[in-house]
């Protein structure tokens, strides 16, 4: 086994700051969200729908395998040689009049904001989606400064509302249906009896109240979906428009993006942009892409006077040359969380911080440590649908696998699923045992009394969640192997 | 909360180039060369009807004009269609990079310079160059195209010349040609008007942005 990642080596100083954890509670959080009828409804309307338009964009096209290697082929290089595509962004962002900042950790993240804040003596902040400023938890470092800080992504908005993390990175508010979106704007916004039941009328309230937010905010806060080494720009992919409101009213725009991000030249951007909006959306490309390259010049109308790039680092370069360098070439497109069974019926929130399904099960122990989330690499079931949907092509159960493995060694599994492991490696190593075991197991499961009674008394948590097999063979496997092997000599 | 920024960017980069680098075969990096990548390849003599069709494929509308004249009436007739206010938000008056000859506005039409405030129901740009793979249209932030004027209206007509039409985004950065210090301060690359689907997975447009997206493709030669 190759494994030289250490887990949080930096110390669990960055955890403080990085919002609610409960990775830890994994096991307790899917029970709750599976008898959750409201989640459960929110669920099954979102199932279907995104898996259904991505492989109708896919089919649209000739030949999306292609697709695929293209942007596999963009991002191994970049990873290859990312100090010298970091150091030529930060050198035309420079030239671009653009001003770039580095945070080791997500609290240093959140310090280089408050300090540009401060120095501009700003009282509201508008943000479009950024994942990043997720995993520094920023809101709540802006709003314990006395900073009004607003979510202009619709999505974020609901569950900024709510108070609540996002449960998809790309649909952050997924979880919620029609009427609590209702409520929550009710609850927030002076509305007197003006109706919002439906979809249309909630979209337009937003679009008002936010409004006036974007024409008022002192800075807009981004995220970038790739930074352009070549031209020193950020490119922002987004469908509803409010992340270049944020990048073009306030009189300041802060990108928050993490080293990752970076690649060579807009030939490679292009190459990833073809596989993003189709693996996310099922669209071919998204409402709006905007490349954007630093503060208005002399001439312009509009726009920032000031534009900074925060790079954020959160245990990135301590993954690069491990197997879990891979992890780095996700491009956040959410198709690993739309095709996963496990995500599909629990949710985001059961994930416990702030990227859920297969990739976060990756991402989550690699950044907040392994000892915090040792539920997560267990939350999938190995179907491998992950893997076979990512534009990436990131093996990602195999990434669940290394990580289970090193839970094992470092004897963070719980004991009774140590002792289950080693009871049945020490059963089937003793076969006559094993063929004995199986003998009454059989016996068990064809009687619906005694099996009934298992289910009930013994193995009640277990089957709880789950079905009895019906079983109505006529002996074990080797019972029947040896009988037809008779009848076949005679 | 005062820090240094300087020293704290300066400390704080050096070690992140530190962990990159460990992993890295040579000390001091050199310029890489990328992989050569593949582009989809698109029937060149069929640009404009590809184009078309996937920009309609976005929920966007377009009507072809021969001639730049054109262009106050049938604004005038777009804010009747949908029943909006007649108040435009532009900087084309005169459309001096396509034709010589100044506009006549009607007097039905409240214009207005930019940048945009939110109050105009139109806006009006013109794309630099369009994008046929994507049905994209590509405009550039200039003094006569700022950045409002394509997010804060409610609707928003995009004026472009037919040999404008490129085949694939890698076409479209050649054709603008852009270099670091030389660059607009924003690229946008627009492909129908703003939409949502955030509640309940339906699809609903105009979340920010503008709610409708009309072409005048202006026919070529």
């Amino acid at each position: 086994m190759v494994e030289h990642y250490k887990s949080n080596p930096q110390g669990s100083a960055s955890n403080s700051t990085s919002g609610p954890h409960q990775t830890l509670f994994f096991k307790a959080q899917s029970s709750h969200a599976l008898l959750d009828n409201t989640l459960q409804e929110a669920l099954k309307k979102a199932k279907g729908g995104f898996i259904e338009k991505r492989s109708k964009a896919i089919a649209d096209v000739e030949n999306f395998e292609s697709y695929k290697q293209q942007a596999q082929l963009v991002k191994n290089h970049t990873l290859d040689h990312l100090a010298y595509y970091l150091t030529q962004f930060e050198d035309n962002l420079i030239k671009n009049g653009g001003q770039v900042h580095w945070a080791s950790t997500p609290e240093q993240l959140n310090n280089i904001i408050l300090h540009i804040c401060e120095r501009r003596d700003a009282k509201s902040v508008i943000k479009g989606k950024s994942m990043i400023s997720e995993e520094a938890n920023l809101n709540a470092a802006l709003e314990a400064a006395g900073i009004d800080v607003t979510e202009t992504d619709l999505g974020e908005y609901i569950i900024q509302l709510a108070k609540e993390p996002p449960s998809h990175i790309i649909v952050p508010a997924i979880h919620k249906t029609r009427q609590q979106v209702e409520a929550l704007f009710r609850n927030a916004h002076d509305l007197g009896d003006r109706e919002l039941d439906t979809i249309a009328a909630l979209v337009d309230e937003a679009r008002l109240q936010l409004r006036q937010k974007f024409l008022n905010a002192d800075i807009g806060i981004t995220g970038a979906n790739m930074l352009i080494a070549d031209t020193g720009s950020a490119m922002l992919v987004t469908n509803e428009g409010n992340g270049d409101l944020t990048a073009t009213l306030p009189k300041a725009h802060i990108v928050t993006a993490s080293i990752e991000k970076v690649v060579p030249d807009l030939e490679s951007a292009s190459a990833i942009l073809r596989v993003l909006a189709r693996s996310a959306t099922g669209q071919p490309i998204t409402s709006y892409t905007s490349l954007l390259s630093g503060p208005r010049g002399i001439e312009d109308l509009d726009g920032p006077e000031e534009f900074h790039v925060i790079l954020l680092d959160n245990q990135r370069s301590q993954m690069l040359g491990t197997p879990f360098e891979e992890m780095l070439k996700c491009i956040k497109c959410g198709a690993c969380l739309n095709h996963c069974p496990i995500y599909s019926a629990v949710g985001g929130h059961a994930y416990g911080w702030v990227y859920p399904g297969p990739m976060g099960s990756v991402l989550t122990p690699l950044m907040t440590g392994l000892k915090q989330s040792s539920d997560l690499p267990n939350a999938s079931t190995f179907c491998g649908r992950c893997e076979e949907v990512c534009p990436m092509g990131i093996p990602l159960p195999e990434l669940l696998r290394q990580l289970r493995n090193k839970e094992h060694e470092e004897h963070l599994t719980p004991r009774k699923t140590r002792i289950s492991l080693q009871s049945f490696m020490w059963t089937i190593q003793h076969p006559k045992i094993f063929y004995w075991l199986t003998q009454i197991t059989r016996k068990v499961l064809t009687n619906t009394t005694l099996s009934q009674f298992f289910a009930k008394y013994i193995f009640t948590s277990w089957y709880n969640s789950k079905e009895l097999p019906k079983n109505n063979s006529k002996g074990t496997f080797m019972e029947q192997y040896k009988k037809s092997s008779k009848q076949k000599k005679t | 909360m005062s820090i240094n920024l300087n020293r704290f960017n300066r400390v704080n980069r050096k070690k992140i180039f530190n962990r990159i680098e460990r992993t890295h075969k040579t000390a001091i990096p050199q310029a890489p060369k990328r992989p050569p990548l593949l582009h989809p390849q698109l029937d060149i003599s069929a640009l404009t009807d590809i184009f078309l069709s996937k920009f309609s494929a976005s929920s966007s509308t377009y009507q072809s004009i021969d001639c730049i004249s054109l262009v106050p009436q049938l604004v005038l007739q777009y804010t009747e269609l949908h029943n909006t206010n007649k108040t435009l938000v532009t900087n084309l008056q005169s459309l001096l990079t396509l034709d010589k000859s100044p506009l006549d506005w009607p007097d039905a039409l409240t214009l207005s310079t930019p940048p945009a405030t939110g109050e105009q129901a139109l806006g009006l740009s013109y794309a630099t160059t369009a994008i046929a793979e994507t049905g994209s249209l590509v405009l550039c932030a200039s003094k006569q195209n700022p950045t409002t004027v394509n997010f804060l209206t409610d609707h928003h007509i995009i004026i472009l010349r037919e040999q404008d039409i490129v085949p694939n985004i890698e076409s479209m950065w050649k054709q603008l040609s852009l270099s670091a210090e030389h660059m607009p301060r924003a690229v946008n690359i627009i492909t129908g008007p703003s939409r949502t689907a955030d509640i309940e997975q339906t699809i609903q447009l105009g979340a920010h942005g503008p709610r409708s997206l009309h072409l005048l493709l202006l026919a070529g030669d």
